[in-house]
């Protein structure tokens, strides 16, 4: 196997709920969907929106102990309702930091798809890469991820 | 021109340790990056930095109680120590005996968000 390459953490972050809403309407639904949970105080761990299936999707997680809370405004929401889905329990799994190299995002994905982890949502800021993935499969990821990194 | 003070900078957001560490960087300051307290207190040792900028909210030891070992220690008690914290009108002063984490050892406060000129300001009055 090649070297590893250096990074300080890989963090695992506790158990969220992931809410995702797509649709055609270009742009419109994922800032809704933010200003709604906003308004409610709810907090949003990660978020993420781009293309997908011909439209626009955004992918929203919470903490587990905001869902029933955020299903509520959401129930209340006709717009949003019809398109939002709740995915199973998720979880974030960070690298940091990634010294703006391609190297650690390709090696990071490519170790979680050889182990079957999928990637519901992913996104990048000045120093993580961050990667939301089913709760359950947590474990797995770390251990799929420590034969590609090691700490600086 | 290379400055030869050692500024540290603990947050556990990768991204704000690495904005202020840029901005301190662009400014010839050395930088030492550190994640949790515990991981900071081990890299105060070795590193020995003059001046420690350190998030409160952290785990693995938060930031009033790395400041009040700081601070007690001989070794270390003369590390400047600015703590950023985004519950700013929880501090009511610093440089007193830590009571209920209002009051602290700290140097200095920066409020959150924070505002990277402001910081560079306060870092340079301090280390200079």
């Amino acid at each position: 196997m090649s070297e590893k390459i250096a990074i300080d953490r890989i963090r695992l972050s506790g158990r969220l709920q992931a809410l995702r809403v797509s649709g055609r309407a270009r742009g419109a639904l994922g800032p809704r969907l933010c200003r709604l949970l906003g308004s409610e105080g709810i907090n949003i761990a990660f978020a993420a929106m781009g293309a997908a299936h011909g439209g626009f999707a955004c992918l929203c997680c919470i903490a587990d102990h905001d869902l029933q809370r955020a299903k509520a405004i959401i129930d209340r929401d006709q717009g949003l309702k019809p398109v939002l889905d709740f995915l199973p329990a998720v979880g974030l799994v960070g690298l940091f930091p990634h010294q703006h190299r391609f190297q650690v995002f390709g090696l990071a994905l490519k170790a979680l798809a050889e182990q079957g982890i999928k990637v519901h949502g992913l996104a990048t800021s000045i120093s993580a890469i961050s990667f939301v993935i089913d709760f359950e499969r947590m474990p797995d990821a770390a251990d799929a991820l420590t034969p590609y990194f090691q700490k600086i | 021109m290379s400055n030869d003070k050692l500024i540290m900078v603990v947050d556990d957001d990768p991204d704000l340790v690495e904005s202020v560490s840029m901005k301190l960087e662009s400014k010839d300051y050395r930088v030492v990056k550190a994640y949790d307290g515990v991981e900071a207190l081990g890299k105060i040792k070795n590193e020995k930095p003059n001046l420690v900028l350190l998030d409160v909210m952290m785990p693995n030891k938060n930031g009033y109680e790395l400041c009040d070992e700081l601070k007690n220690d001989p070794r270390h008690k003369d590390i400047l120590v600015i703590l950023l914290t985004a519950v700013a009108s929880a501090v009511n002063s610093t440089n007193f005996t830590h009571q209920d984490g209002k009051n602290t050892l700290a140097d200095d406060y920066i409020p959150k968000p924070i505002d990277l000129d402001n910081l560079m300001e306060i870092v340079e009055d301090y280390v200079k």
